[in-house]
């Protein structure tokens, strides 16, 4: 007769004390488990809104594109504002200046536009006109392999999204502009911007088009690499060496510059709400703990008052104290093992059925939240949890004096 | 060899003190069978636990073969009740949990044998005593006289050289007290002390001497 067998046996007759062992430490498992996905959910969440929002930077650096603008000096940056385009123009030379010149070195893709509103009589509607060429190359750099965005062919026009719903047109479509056919080249995304409203055609036929031959009213310059904190003063000193006082630089970075707020934003707000939640679970689990070791340890009091007798019994047939210490001690490190499993079991089912609540949680990404280390740790410290709880009331049992229960009669 | 050295146990229980075991001094050889007879209170049950090694004195010395019980260390006094002494007891004291085998073999928890060697002795004192049939049944489903044969074979497992049974037949009928009292005999004769409280005639007559025990001492009949 072994130690192993005389526990089993006891468990088998007091079902319902192991079984409430069982359940308690289970659900202290499953508590610590269940909040290390839930916060692994809510990383994975924060993660995914902050690489969205990166991806969305990253579309709308590359469709804003430019974050310079160079106006006609003589432009008043209120009417430029007002009207979304300037009332001056320039000669198309002065982006061929810049693309000529040695001494710019801050600036990038150089594009030169020519914007209006105007009418749209075909459609009855006002839109803005931008003739785009595609990026000028430099004349003394290696310039970048592919073009930040692609000139429109001659006899095509692209179209803001929501100008294009409106009027319902669909790519391939053809349409006339002031007497000027041009077939629907591509048709953009929604970009909450004067985007949405904008007609892009061939910067030459624009220039026709608007009657104005080899004018321009605006360059865009993408990506300035400045060495300065001052950027807009370094530019400004740079084009002025090539064009003079002739030109003005505005900054435009406003979107790009809102939405990377936005993101560092998001981002940290994230850091905060997770480093929350990881705290008040780790109180609660902590709480949990607690209260399940109080209730083990009840339980396994209960069990000893129980088992009086039968420790009674072993003692006068000669068990040494060691051996009964081991039956109380055995059945709570089962305990704690079998509490291990059944916390990972319960907490598997409830994120199956989908009992957290919270999203991004399934019992197909439950192994991969919850690290070899951490399943470990849980079988080895449920059971310690266990035996520390029950100790006490072990201890007791084993030292306990036999005479008493075996003199009643 | 058992002996009781001026044994001394005091009772202390809200303010009331029971002097159930008076300067007791008891000298048994191998081979002997004593009834220790007297009315109930007297100390009877509180004299076996304490020669048994179950219950500390409050003074003097029990010396089982050479070894003073109360002497060595709590784990040692466990080997001893384990390898030399065999109790039985008027209520059986049987764990209602295990089997008729489980029962019989606990009596060999943390013993070094081989199960195969524990089980084949714990087979044959069943077979002995006509409860091979029963050993996988539980100690509810047995008669009187069935549970006391379990705790008989129980009691013999390890070969004691000491019997303490206490008042064993005090709940069987005479064939199944005959029983008992008659494996008592045979191990008294293979050389085991035998030590029987009982408050029964026929039970005493089996014995060698009787002891008569009144309000915590000894006195020869
Ligand atoms: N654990 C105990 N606490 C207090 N008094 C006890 C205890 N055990 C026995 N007694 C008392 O000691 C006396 C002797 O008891 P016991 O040895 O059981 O006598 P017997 O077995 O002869 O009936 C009795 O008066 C009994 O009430
Ligand atoms: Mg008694």
């Amino acid at each position: 007769m072994g130690v192993g067998r005389m526990i089993w046996m006891e468990i088998l007759h007091r079902k319902w004390n192991f079984l409430l062992l069982l359940l308690v430490l289970g659900m202290v498992v499953a508590y610590a488990l269940t909040s290390m996905q839930i916060i692994a959910a809510e990383q994975q969440q924060t993660e995914a809104k902050v690489a969205a929002m990166d991806d969305d930077i990253r579309k709308t650096m590359k469709d804003l594109g430019f974050n310079i603008n160079i106006l006609p000096k003589d432009q008043q940056l209120v009417d430029f504002y007002a009207n979304d385009f300037a009332d001056k123009t320039m000669p198309y030379a002065f982006v061929q200046r810049l693309a000529d010149s040695e001494f710019v070195s801050s600036l990038n893709h150089l594009r030169p536009a020519l914007i209006q509103k105007v009418d749209w009589p075909e459609q009855k509607r006002q839109v803005l006109l931008m003739g785009v060429s595609g990026v000028v190359p430099w004349t003394h750099r290696s310039n970048a392999k592919k073009p930040m965005s692609d000139p429109v062919p001659a006899d095509s026009m692209n179209i803001g999204s929501a100008l294009a719903k409106q009027l319902n047109l669909q790519v391939g479509q053809a349409v006339v502009l002031n007497g000027e056919s041009f077939k629907v080249n591509k048709i953009y995304d929604p970009r909450g911007t004067k985007d949405d409203i904008t007609v892009w055609i061939d910067l030459k036929r624009a220039q026709s088009m608007l009657n104005l031959p080899d004018r321009i009213n605006l360059i865009q310059a993408l990506e300035c690499n400045c060495a300065s904190i001052d950027r807009l003063a370094e530019i400004e000193k740079e084009i002025s060496g090539v064009l003079g006082e002739e030109v003005q630089v505005i900054e435009l970075s406003a979107s790009a510059t809102a939405r990377a707020k936005a993101r560092t934003n998001i981002a940290n707000e994230g850091k905060i709400r997770l480093a929350e939640l990881a705290k008040t679970s780790r109180t609660r689990t902590l709480w949990l703990i607690g209260l399940g070791a109080t209730v083990v340890g009840f339980l396994a009091y209960f069990n000893v008052r129980q088992r009086q007798f039968e420790v009674g019994v072993l003692r006068a047939v000669g068990a040494p104290t060691s051996k009964i210490l081991m039956l109380f001690i055995g059945k709570l490190f089962l305990a704690g093992l079998l509490g291990a499993i059944a916390g990972i079991a319960i907490s598997l089912t409830a994120c199956k059925l989908g009992l957290v609540g919270v999203e991004g949680i399934s019992s197909s990404s439950w192994f991969s939240q919850v690290s070899g280390p951490a399943l470990a740790a849980v079988f080895v410290l449920t059971p310690a949890l266990a035996i520390m709880a029950g100790w006490v009331p072990a201890a007791i049992a084993a030292g306990q004096d036999p005479a008493l229960i075996l003199s009643e009669e | 060899m058992l002996k009781l050295d001026a044994v001394t146990k005091t009772y202390r229980q809200s303010g009331n003190e029971v002097h159930a075991l008076q300067s007791v001094n008891l000298k048994l050889e191998a081979g002997q069978f004593v009834a220790i007879r007297g009315p109930s209170g007297c100390g009877k049950s509180t004299l076996l636990l304490t020669a048994g090694g179950l219950l500390r004195p409050d003074h003097g010395s029990v010396e089982i073969d050479g070894t003073s019980l109360y002497h060595v260390s709590s784990a040692e006094r466990a080997a001893v009740r384990q390898e030399k002494i065999g109790f039985v007891f008027q209520q059986f004291h049987l764990i209602p949990y295990l089997s008729v085998l489980d029962n019989v073999l606990s009596a060999t928890i943390g013993t070094k044998q081989h199960l195969s060697e524990k089980k084949e002795r714990a087979e044959s004192l069943l077979k002995q005593f006509s409860m091979s049939h029963r050993r996988m049944h539980r100690p509810g489903q047995l008669s009187t006289g069935e549970k006391q044969r379990v705790a008989m074979a129980r009691a013999m497992l390890n070969h004691p050289s000491l019997i303490l049974a206490d008042e064993p037949t005090g709940n069987l009928d005479k064939e199944n007290a005959d029983v008992i009292l008659q494996q008592l005999r045979c191990l008294a004769r293979d050389g085991a002390i035998v030590v029987l409280v009982t408050h029964d005639d026929h039970a005493s007559a089996a014995a060698d001497d009787v002891i008569r025990m009144e309000a915590g001492s000894l006195m020869l009949e």
